[in-house]
C-alpha cells in the first residue's frame, strides 16, 4: 500500500491516479496508523514552505513522519521534496523535516532567465537511474543538499538546479511527476521499484 | 543562446577524427558511437554534429558500414530530445526527406551547393529551415567532396551569394586547422560576422583546442563544433557542461497555451471541433489539447450566476483528475477563499484580474499563502496615445491605470506571472502587440504570457522573440486554423525551445 499524505495540500487525486497505473493499492490519508502501515509514502505539496509545515504539525504528522520516513520508501514532490530538507529561505522561522540535510534556496533571477521557474524544462541526468526529457515545474525555491552525490538530475535555469535527489529509499522530485507525462511515469515506476525491493 | 556542439564523425562505423580533413591521417576514438552520444547527452549536450565520413568521401550516403550506426544514433537522440545535425554524402532530396522524417533536426549539405545549383535552389526553397550549408574553407578558398577537391571560389563572395539565395544556417570550417588543436580562425569569423544579417546563423568549426578558443569564437558566431579537444580531454566533460549552461542559460521550453472560456459549465466562444461538435465539454477539450501537445491551459470562468461559478470547482476537479495537464483558472476571483478552492480542486495557478485592481492587497496575501508561482495577474490593456490603459470587468471598464506602472506594481506585490492581453489586437489575427510584450518583459522579471492577436505561426515566433515566455491563443486553436504540434515544429526549426 502506498499512502499519499493528505494534509490539506491541493487535489491529490491526480497523483493517486498516476501511481495507480503502476501499483495496485494507492490511498490518500492523514491517518497516522495508515502512514505507519504504508509500504511507500508520497509527500505532496503546493504553496509556501511555512504554511505546509504548519499544516503537517496541525494534523500531528510532523514529528511522526520524521521517524517513519527513515525506514519507509518515500517520495517528496515539489514542495513535498523541499519539506524533506533542513530548512527553507522561504520561511526561516520554521524547520523542515530535516531527513535530507541541506537547505532550500530562492532562485535568483538574472538577465537571461525568469523566476518563478514555470513550465517544461529538460532534465540533465548525471547519475543512475537516468531520467530524460521534459518535466513540468512550477516553483521559485530549490533544494540544495549537503551531500552532492545524492543528486541524480539537474535542470538548467540560470544555474544547475538539483531536481531529483535519491538517498537510499528516499526520493525527491522538484517537478510534478503526475503532470510530466512519460518522464513522470518513469520516475513513478522507479519509485515503485524501491518499494518492491 | 549560443550552441556548443560536440562532433561525432563516423568512419566504417567508428567514431574517428581526421587531421586537416585528410583521410590518410585518421584516428579512431570509439567503436561504440552510441555510447559516446549517451555520454554527451548525460553532460547536458542538446545538439550534436554527426558526419558520415564514408558518405562524404564516396558521395554515397549509404556507403560503408555507417548507415546502421547513424540510424541508432538518431534513435538514441530521439529518446532524449538531443538534436542532431547530420551531414556527409547527403546529395539527393530523397535522403534529406528520409533523414528529416526519422527525426534529424537539420541536414548539412556541402557539395551540391556548388556542383548542382538547380537542385540546390529547389532544396533551399523546400527545406529552408532544415538545411545547414557547410562551407569548408582552406585559407580563402573553398573545398568540397570530403575536403579532397579544391573548388577555386572566393569564400566571402560565396557566402554572400548563398545568403541571398535564402540560406539561413551555415557551418564554416577552416580545414587547414581542423583536427590540429592550433586554435580557430578567429579573423575569418570576425570578417563574416560583419557582413552577415542578424537572422543568419553561423556555426564555427575547426581548430578548437581549449575553453578560451570556444569563448573567443562564440564572440563572433552562433555556435561552435568541438571535436578533437573533447576526445583528447583538452576540454573536460565538466567544462563542457559549464560552458553549455553559460551560453544557453535555460532549457525551459516556451509554452503554447490554448485559452478556454467557460460559461455555465460549457466551453463557449469560437469552438468548432468537428468531432466534438455538440460537446463544448471542458474536460473533453482539455484531453484534446493535451494530446496536441499544449503545455498548459487557461480557463476563464465567465459564468452568469454564482451557482454556476461553484460548479466550476467540479469541472476543475475533473480536469485535474482525468487530464494530466497543468492549468490556470481565472474569472470572477474575488478573495482568498476563491483561490483556496480553485487550488485545492487541482489547478496549478489562478489568474486574477478585476479583483487585483479593486483590492491590490489580494495579490500580496495570495502570493504569501500560495507562493508567487501560483498567482497569475491578468492585465487587459488598450492603447492610449503612447501608453496602454488597464481595463477590467472583461474589458468593459477603463481604470485610468497605466499598464506599465500597473505591471510593475503587481510584480512587486508578488505576482508570479503576467497574462497580458492587448484588447486592440484581440480577435484581429494581425499579430501580438510586440511593443507591449517587449516593454513589459524588459520591465519585470516574471514570465509573461502574450495574448491577443495571433493569426499565424510567425506571430507566435515574434511574440517569443519579443520576450514572451508563453503565447496564448483561443479561436485560432479552437477553429483548428493552427495545430499546436505543427506550430511547435515551426518554432523548433526557428531555434525556439519547445517541448515535443
Amino acid at each position: 500500500m502506498i499512502v499519499i499524505i493528505d494534509y490539506g495540500s491541493g487535489n491529490l487525486r491526480s497523483i493517486q491516479k498516476s501511481f495507480e497505473r503502476f501499483y495496485p493499492e494507492v490511498i490518500i490519508s492523514k491517518d497516522l496508523a495508515m502512514l505507519e502501515k504504508a509500504e511507500g509514502l508520497i509527500l505532496p505539496g503546493v504553496g509556501a514552505f511555512g504554511d505546509a509545515v504548519k499544516e503537517l504539525k496541525q494534523y500531528g504528522l510532523f514529528n511522526p513522519l520524521k521517524t517513519i520516513i527513515r525506514h519507509v520508501p518515500t517520495m517528496g514532490i515539489c514542495l513535498g521534496m523541499q519539506l524533506l530538507f533542513s530548512y527553507s529561505e522561504e520561511s526561516i522561522d520554521v524547520n523542515g523535516l530535516d531527513i535530507i540535510p541541506g537547505k532550500v534556496i530562492k532562485l535568483k533571477q538574472n538577465d537571461s532567465i525568469r523566476i518563478p521557474h514555470t513550465g517544461w524544462n529538460r532534465l540533465i541526468p548525471i547519475s543512475e537511474p537516468y531520467f530524460y526529457s521534459y518535466a513540468y515545474f512550477n516553483h521559485s525555491y530549490y533544494c540544495s543538499p549537503n551531500e552532492k552525490n545524492i543528486i541524480i538530475s539537474y535542470v538548467n535555469h540560470g544555474i544547475c538546479i538539483p531536481v531529483i535527489v535519491l538517498k537510499n529509499h528516499i526520493m525527491g522530485t522538484q517537478f510534478h511527476p503526475e503532470k510530466s507525462k512519460n518522464t513522470g511515469d518513469e520516475v513513478i515506476k522507479y519509485f515503485i521499484s524501491l518499494i518492491k525491493r | 543562446m549560443k550552441k556548443i556542439i560536440p562532433a561525432i564523425d563516423i568512419y566504417d562505423g567508428n567514431a574517428v577524427r581526421l587531421y586537416k580533413g585528410d583521410f590518410q591521417r585518421i584516428q579512431s576514438y570509439s567503436n561504440k558511437p552510441v555510447e559516446l552520444l549517451k555520454h554527451f547527452i548525460d553532460h547536458g549536450v542538446d545538439q550534436i554534429h554527426i558526419i558520415n565520413l564514408n558518405g562524404a568521401k564516396s558521395g554515397d550516403f549509404f556507403n560503408g558500414a555507417n548507415y546502421e550506426v547513424i540510424l541508432s544514433l538518431i534513435k538514441e537522440s530521439n529518446k532524449s530530445d538531443c538534436k542532431i545535425q547530420l551531414g556527409g554524402g547527403i546529395r539527393t532530396e530523397r535522403i534529406i526527406k528520409e533523414l528529416l522524417d526519422l527525426g534529424v533536426y537539420k541536414v548539412i549539405i556541402g557539395t551540391i551547393h556548388i556542383e548542382n545549383q538547380a537542385l540546390f535552389k529547389d532544396l533551399i526553397k523546400k527545406y529552408k529551415d532544415d538545411i545547414i550549408v557547410a562551407i569548408d574553407a582552406f585559407g580563402d578558398s573553398l573545398r568540397i567532396k570530403g575536403w579532397i577537391k579544391d573548388a577555386n571560389i572566393n569564400l566571402k563572395s560565396h557566402f554572400t551569394n548563398l545568403e541571398q539565395k535564402g540560406v539561413s544556417h551555415f557551418i564554416i570550417t577552416d580545414i587547414s586547422r581542423d583536427g590540429t588543436l592550433i586554435g580557430p580562425n578567429i579573423k575569418l569569423y570576425k570578417r563574416l560576422s560583419r557582413i552577415k544579417p542578424p537572422d543568419i546563423k553561423i556555426i564555427a568549426s575547426g581548430g578548437i583546442s581549449n575553453i578560451n578558443d570556444i569563448k573567443s569564437v562564440l564572440h563572433y558566431t552562433d555556435g561552435v563544433v568541438v571535436g578533437k579537444a573533447l576526445y583528447d580531454n583538452k576540454i573536460s566533460y565538466k567544462n563542457l557542461k559549464d560552458l553549455i549552461i553559460r551560453y544557453d542559460p535555460t532549457n525551459l521550453a516556451k509554452r503554447i497555451i490554448p485559452c478556454l472560456d467557460v460559461k455555465d459549465g460549457r466551453v463557449v466562444k469560437g469552438v468548432k471541433f468537428n468531432n466534438l461538435q455538440d460537446s463544448g465539454d471542458p474536460v473533453e477539450l482539455s484531453k484534446f489539447y493535451n494530446l496536441q501537445g499544449a503545455d498548459e491551459l487557461v480557463f476563464l470562468d465567465i459564468s452568469a450566476t454564482l451557482e454556476n461559478r461553484a460548479s466550476m470547482i467540479r469541472i476543475i476537479r475533473s480536469i485535474a483528475e482525468e487530464v494530466y495537464i497543468p492549468f490556470t483558472v481565472g474569472g470572477g476571483i474575488k478573495n482568498l477563499k476563491n483561490i483556496t478552492n480553485i487550488i485545492k480542486a487541482g489547478a496549478e495557478k489562478v489568474s486574477i484580474n478585476t479583483a487585483a485592481v479593486d483590492n491590490p492587497k489580494i495579490i500580496t496575501e495570495a502570493s504569501q499563502k500560495f507562493g508567487s508561482q501560483s498567482i497569475v495577474v491578468a492585465i487587459d490593456v488598450k492603447k492610449k496615445g503612447k501608453s496602454w490603459e488597464v481595463y477590467i470587468k472583461s474589458g468593459t471598464e477603463s481604470t485610468g491605470l497605466d499598464g506599465v506602472k500597473w505591471a510593475k506594481e503587481v510584480v512587486e506585490r508578488g505576482a508570479g506571472e503576467l497574462l497580458v492581453t492587448s484588447m486592440d489586437k484581440d480577435g484581429t489575427q494581425t499579430g501580438y502587440d510586440l511593443k507591449l510584450v517587449n516593454t513589459l518583459s524588459n520591465l519585470v522579471s516574471v514570465p509573461i504570457i502574450a495574448s491577443g492577436g495571433a493569426g499565424n505561426y510567425e506571430h507566435f515566433y515574434q511574440a517569443i522573440k519579443s520576450g514572451a515566455e508563453a503565447v496564448l491563443a483561443a479561436s485560432l486553436f479552437h477553429r483548428k486554423t493552427i495545430f499546436i504540434n505543427e506550430l511547435k515544429l515551426f518554432l523548433l526549426k526557428h531555434d525556439i525551445k519547445v517541448r515535443l
